[in-house]
């Protein structure tokens, strides 16, 4: 299954290329270039008339190694916005060997009440591989190294998925497929963007090479609508379809776009929703904001959990996020120009 | 050794629904024993081949159980409200996978805190974690019930060198030390009786060590639990990994057996470190030594990082030498022609 493999491919921001070359494979019979910032730009080659971007980023979210102690312990700082509250106790596999190691944290028995009652620090946490030594350490890994949580893909309840990385894997999988359609009123081109989790870096260099008429930015997106918060608070709801965004806090996208993309669902019967906060960002900041200035819009898929070792949607989501744009793309988006 | 502890940790098996590891450590048991059951708590208690009534008995123990959670509640959203099966850090707990053991075994995952409920500089509140197994309320009331358990979904992983990391090494490393002391003593004729138990429910308060105790009215007893290994954030009461299973001393253990298991390691040149004690060692050897007319308990510990979470690591070497010491303590018991200390 696509979304499996694009899953299970390592790729932290700055360090994408295990995934990149994955996503490359699945591109045969396109034009694919990749830039300085290591975004991949795809378009099927004779595409004609104006043109469309669709943005998905490859990047996840991980940690960087940032020290070796005496006693073969490694020191990591966060590479994008993860919660801290999800890395104590749990596996990651670090550097291009992938060498397992676990987030360690001082046993339960041993901490004092205050500590029970209170979160640890990221710059206190340290990653175990099991050396006894700094020289043992090093020999396995290396400053610099990045690491990932596990791939595990687990297809669950009711056509749910748990995996890693699905933000924005997703996006990607979507784009793949999208990409080996033909639509013949518009040129599709795709930017499998690098480096979105550390602040939308890679998208704008993207937005430049294209220079595109309209753009969606094709994101995995929160979703709490888990106990105990209720409907306020779920900011989006697995299972009620693809989000849109009105507003967040880099880009007010496009209303027109944003019209044209909900219309075509409720004729065309497809599930969607609104994402109800104007908390979060996208690459839509930078590629609103591009060249002249370009039209976009955010279309994503609810995620729970998001940023953590196991991210959960709804395989039915994901399905009408890639239907609509689908749609979209052979029905209304050449007339939204 | 590396084997026995990728089977056994795989076994399912929290406080009080041990049926899994009770299985597992049974047929692993099988080779050497004559006469496996289990009692009315779940312990498992087995006699070596050999057994004469005649004779003394001399008891190794480990616990089967370990640390997992229990639902409480199932919300009308479909949520499942957890308890903490023995003691566990909430700081671990968030965006954990989780087998469900319901109707059937499902998967669930526990939430992570959504950023506008999270408190950033507090652990999660356990009431305020819930596990979301992606079914609708309907389809989960066939299925899953209050009261049913649910095990961290980890799994046996090589690291570095001798170390692996792994759910319940907590107390199965204990349980592998028993069966590979077993095959250590394989030829060997012994002037008294073994026992062995896989105890349930130690980690819910000592339960079930000293029923079995009680049954088998061992002479003497031996236990293999773990103890804290060290890591950068913990620095007292830890120990080294790699530098052999720890002796403890102290009131829990009668010096006559801990000045034996050290005399036995220093002429057997077995890699050994010392606890002291002052008290309740905190594992089933404090139940065991008071049980019946009283029981001359010893307590060898591996040294374990991370324990009570989903991955604990260990050096495989100390396990591998905590069989060592133990089969040459009974061999060594074995030259005086009866039990005795």
């Amino acid at each position: 299954m696509l979304l499996k493999e694009l899953c299970g491919a390592s790729g932290v921001s700055g360090d994408e290329w295990e995934i990149r070359d994955v996503i490359a494979s699945h591109l045969k019979g396109c034009e694919v270039v990749v830039d300085a910032m290591g975004n991949l730009l795809a378009t099927r080659r004779g595409g004609k008339g104006r043109k469309i971007l669709l943005a998905a980023h490859m990047d996840e979210v991980g940690l960087i190694i940032s020290g070796i102690d005496d006693n073969g312990f490694l020191r990591f700082k966060t590479i994008g916005g993860i919660n801290t509250d999800v890395l104590l106790g749990k596996k990651v596999y670090i550097g291009q060997k992938k060498v397992p190691g676990i987030v360690g944290i001082c046993a339960v028995h041993l901490q004092s009440k205050t500590q029970r009652a209170e979160a640890v620090e990221e710059k206190d946490m340290y990653i175990d591989i099991g050396a006894l030594s700094r020289e043992e350490a090093e020999s396995a890994v290396s400053l610099g190294d990045t690491a990932v949580f596990p791939p595990h893909f687990e297809e669950f309840g009711d056509n749910l998925i748990d995996a890693r990385a699905i933000d924005d894997r997703a996006g990607c999988a979507v784009l793949i497929n999208l990409l080996k359609k033909q639509y013949d009123d518009i040129h599709l081109c795709c930017a499998f963007t690098a480096q979105e989790e550390v602040g939308t870096r890679g998208a704008q260099a993207a937005a430049e090479y294209f220079r595109p008429d309209l753009a969606v930015v094709v994101e995995s997106t929160f979703c709490s609508d888990i106990f105990p918060t209720d409907y306020t608070g779920h900011i989006t709801t697995l299972g009620k379809g693809p989000a849109l965004t009105f507003m967040d806090r880099t880009a007010t996208p496009d209303k027109a776009l944003v019209s044209s993309l909900s219309l075509t669902a409720k004729l065309h019967k497809i599930p969607w929703q609104y994402k109800r906060t104007a908390g979060g960002g996208t690459d839509a900041g930078v590629i609103s904001r591009a060249v002249e200035g370009v039209p976009t819009a955010i279309l994503a898929l609810p995620c729970r959990n998001l940023h953590s070792p196991s991210c959960v949607i709804s395989k039915d989501d994901y399905e009408n996020l890639e239907k609509l744009l689908d749609v979209w793309l052979k029905t209304a988006a050449a007339s939204q120009l | 050794m590396r084997n026995l502890l990728e089977i056994l940790t795989a076994a399912p098996g929290v406080s009080g629904r041990e049926n899994g590891a009770a299985e597992t450590f049974s047929a692993l048991l099988m080779p050497y024993t004559e006469n496996i059951r289990r009692d009315a708590l779940g312990n498992v208690i087995a006699y070596r081949h050999g057994f004469d009534e005649k004779k003394k008995t001399l008891m190794l123990e480990a616990h089967m159980d370990k640390i997992g959670l229990m639902v409480r509640h199932i919300t009308k959203e479909g949520f499942l409200l957890v308890s903490p099966i023995g003691g566990l850090d909430t700081k671990i707990l968030p965006a954990g996978a989780v087998r469900l053991f319901g109707k059937k075994t499902l998967h669930g995952v526990i939430c992570a805190i959504p950023p506008h409920i999270a408190k950033n500089d507090k652990a999660p509140d356990m009431d305020m974690l819930c596990v979301d197994t992606g079914l609708s309320p309907d389809a989960l009331s066939s299925l899953v019930e209050v009261g049913d358990v649910m095990e961290f979904m980890t799994e046996f992983t090589p690291l570095c060198g001798h170390m692996a990391a792994g759910g319940a090494m907590d107390d199965r490393a204990g349980l592998a030390v028993i069966i590979r002391t077993l095959r250590l003593l394989e030829n060997e004729e012994l002037p008294f009786n073994l026992a062995l138990v896989g105890a349930v429910q130690e980690e819910v308060g000592l339960r079930g060590a000293g029923t079995a105790a009680y049954q088998i009215n061992p002479f003497a007893a031996i236990c293999i639990d773990v103890c804290h290994g060290d890591t950068p954030d913990s620095s007292r009461d830890t120990f080294p990994l790699g530098k052999g299973p720890v002796i403890t001393i102290g009131p829990n253990v009668q010096r006559a057996v801990s000045d034996r298991l050290f005399r036995v390691a220093k002429e057997m040149d077995i890699p050994y470190q010392t606890d002291v004690d002052g008290g309740c060692t905190g594992t089933d050897a404090w139940p065991v030594q008071v049980t019946g007319r009283g029981i001359y308990t010893g307590l060898l510990s591996l040294p374990l990082r991370y324990m009570h979470t989903g991955y604990e690591v260990l050096d495989i070497r100390d396990a591998e030498n905590t069989a060592q010491l133990l089969a040459a303590m009974i061999k060594d018991l074995g030259k005086q022609g009866e039990l005795c200390f």
